[in-house]
């Protein structure tokens, strides 16, 4: 990147509705243009820009393992809202990767539980994919994701298919719905009846700021240490590239020092997060 | 080296001939602003400080990042040389640190080519303004770390170039040696200490008094306007944004973290959505964040305490950390 601040030319080639109504998220497939794709790992992230809106930061969905970038966006600001109306074909900007990934090369050899709750689903999604392409060399692998109700569910078709495949994928749902087979309860309430076993084990966890919280006593009373948990962090951001002070949290940048972070990294923080 | 004449102002003048934009303090009514000047007659050199930093030669208020139309048309960098003229200690070390931020890690193109081509002209200062306190971080007001620094001391212009960019630009101008006095003159002047206030930073006590009640009382009259932010010479923060929605530029334009939409995510969640969060914010960052690589963010200019309109003294602040 000569100029980080000038992003690469890239076309949507498919659109993916994940969740509809009102809070609406969808998918979305993008290939760069005249360029191949840049290599990144699992967690990091890229400045999706739509000029005459801005620019928005999305983790990457998709692991490095499979084809082109995907990204999940929720529909919420000015450039969400465009991205929205945007069809397969239309141009879009990318400024990336960015970030700091998950170590999944330390990882190797370690069970893996990953811990979502609704959009914060997608950087989940990069490591599970990146472990089930690399089987070998990885142990267990534990998909635990809830969200407010089924429709608010992302990658249902993929986690459907998981689980007929076999993986062990721990759906749940915040309240009782017809036909639903799965837990029915909060995240955390379905970590603590799964208890997964901390022994040479890596947990993950990203979703709203208060599933998050409580997921990490559940884990830490299951006895993970604070160095076996993984989480990655939102902020506002704008450069990505550590200069313009929005997503700062002490003298860490969560655009370039992060977005992923070590528990024990965030306690021995001043300002808690 | 001395120079017989108004040396300030016929550099200005050969900066303007050579192609450079100049960039000196300006009086407007009864303060100075730095601001590009077209003639050396704009400048004024009768003040402690400028109201503003020479930041705004680097990192100005506004800048265009990409022109767009369909896709972007224009990178607009601007090659042409800068220099900044009638800086003081203060500002010339918030330089250095801009550098830091800006250049290491990933390197900001805007800010490299502004840069590279910038030559800093200072003045010694010979005393000091109610709130300066550049001493506490050992940055000596007599003797500034610029490309070309002017001292006057007794009716005596004394010119010193201390890089080879000074050294290239002092080489035009009729400089004679200093007699064996004159430099005793000026080695005692640039030894002596300026009679100023004094902040006592306690890292430790910082660390400790992170969630003290202390900091909502410090934070009672703030109006979070963010004038601390812009008026401070090592203040580094931005945002981005478009305007004009089919064609238009993407600019990027100071931003403050005493502004709660400094950090409001889209999902609403806020993590400074507090006033004396945020006010917090800028003091740990000045003396506690930024210290984690090397530095203190803080040059002890005193403007922020000059003109804060809610009396916030970060002298007052700092030592009274409990």
């Amino acid at each position: 990147m000569e100029n980080p601040y000038v992003p690469y030319k890239a076309q949507i080639v498919e659109v993916k509705d994940e969740v509809k109504g009102v809070r609406p998220i969808k998918t979305f497939r993008i290939k760069l243009v005249d360029r191949e794709r840049f290599d990144y790992k699992s967690g990091q992230g890229c400045l999706v820009s739509v000029f005459g809106r801005g620019e928005s930061w999305f983790t990457i969905a998709n692991s490095p393992t499979r084809p082109d970038l995907e990204f999940s966006v929720l529909k919420t600001g000015k450039v969400t809202a465009k991205l929205h109306e945007m069809k397969a074909g239309d141009i879009v900007g990318i400024r990336g990767p960015l970030g700091r990934a998950f170590p999944l090369d330390e990882w190797k050899g370690m069970n893996i539980v990953t811990i979502g709750g609704g959009i914060g689903q997608t950087p989940l999604r990069a490591i599970y994919q990146y472990v089930i392409d690399n089987e070998k060399d990885y142990g267990d692998l534990t998909i635990i994701y809830g969200a407010r109700t089924s429709r608010d569910l992302v990658y249902k078709d993929e986690l459907f298919k998981l689980i007929e495949e076999g993986y062990n994928v721990q759906l749940s749902i915040d309240n009782p719905e017809k036909d639903w087979k799965y837990f029915v309860g909060f995240v955390p309430d379905n970590v603590k009846r799964i208890k997964p076993d901390p022994k040479n084990t890596i947990a993950i966890t990203c979703g709203p700021p208060i599933m998050i919280k409580i997921t990490l006593n559940v884990l830490k009373e299951l006895g993970f240490k604070e160095e076996q948990i993984y989480t990655t962090l939102e902020r506002r951001m704008k450069c990505g590239l550590g200069k313009c002070g929005k997503c700062r949290i002490e003298s860490y940048y969560v655009c370039k020092d992060g977005p992923v972070f070590n528990y024990a990294e965030l306690s021995a923080m001043l300002e808690k997060v | 080296m001395i120079y017989e004449g108004d040396f300030l102002r016929d550099a200005i003048s050969n900066l303007l001939a050579a192609g450079y934009r100049v960039f000196a303090p300006v009086k407007v009514g009864d303060f100075h602003i730095f601001r590009e000047i077209s003639s050396a007659n704009e400048a004024d050199f009768n003040y402690i400080l400028p109201r503003n930093s020479a930041k705004v030669a680097l990192f100005p208020q506004n800048e265009v990042l990409i022109e767009y139309g369909e896709w972007i048309e224009k990178i607009p960098i601007d090659k042409k040389k800068i220099a900044v003229v009638g800086i003081r200690a203060c500002d010339a070390k918030a330089i250095k640190l801009l550098d830091k931020h800006f250049l290491e890690g990933f390197v900001d193109p805007y800010y490299k080519a502004r840069r590279e081509e910038l030559l800093t002209i200072a003045i010694a200062c010979d005393n000091a303004s109610i709130n300066c306190f550049c001493q506490s971080f050992g940055i000596n007001p007599r003797k500034p770390e610029a490309d070309v620094v002017v001292s006057n001391i007794d009716g005596k212009v004394f010119v010193s170039a201390n890089s080879e960019a000074g050294k290239a630009f002092v080489r035009e101008f009729k400089l004679r040696g200093e007699s064996e006095e004159e430099s005793m003159i000026r080695e005692r002047f640039e030894n002596e200490k300026i009679e100023m206030r004094k902040i006592d930073v306690d890292v430790e006590k910082l660390k400790k008094s992170f969630d003290s009640p202390y900091w909502k009382e410090v934070a009672t009259n703030c109006k979070s306007c963010g004038l601390c932010t812009y008026l401070c010479p090592t203040c580094f923060c931005f945002d981005i944004y478009d305007e004009g929605e089919r064609r238009g530029v993407r600019i990027r334009a100071w931003d403050s973290c005493q502004f709660p939409l400094h950090t409001l995510e889209s999902s609403s969640h806020n993590p400074r959505s507090e006033k004396w969060q945020r006010l917090r914010n800028r003091f740990y960052d000045k003396f506690y964040y930024t210290l984690r690589k090397g530095d203190y963010y803080c040059v002890g200019c005193g403007r922020c305490i000059d003109y804060c309109p809610a009396g916030i003294d970060i002298v007052n602040v700092i030592s009274g950390v409990r």
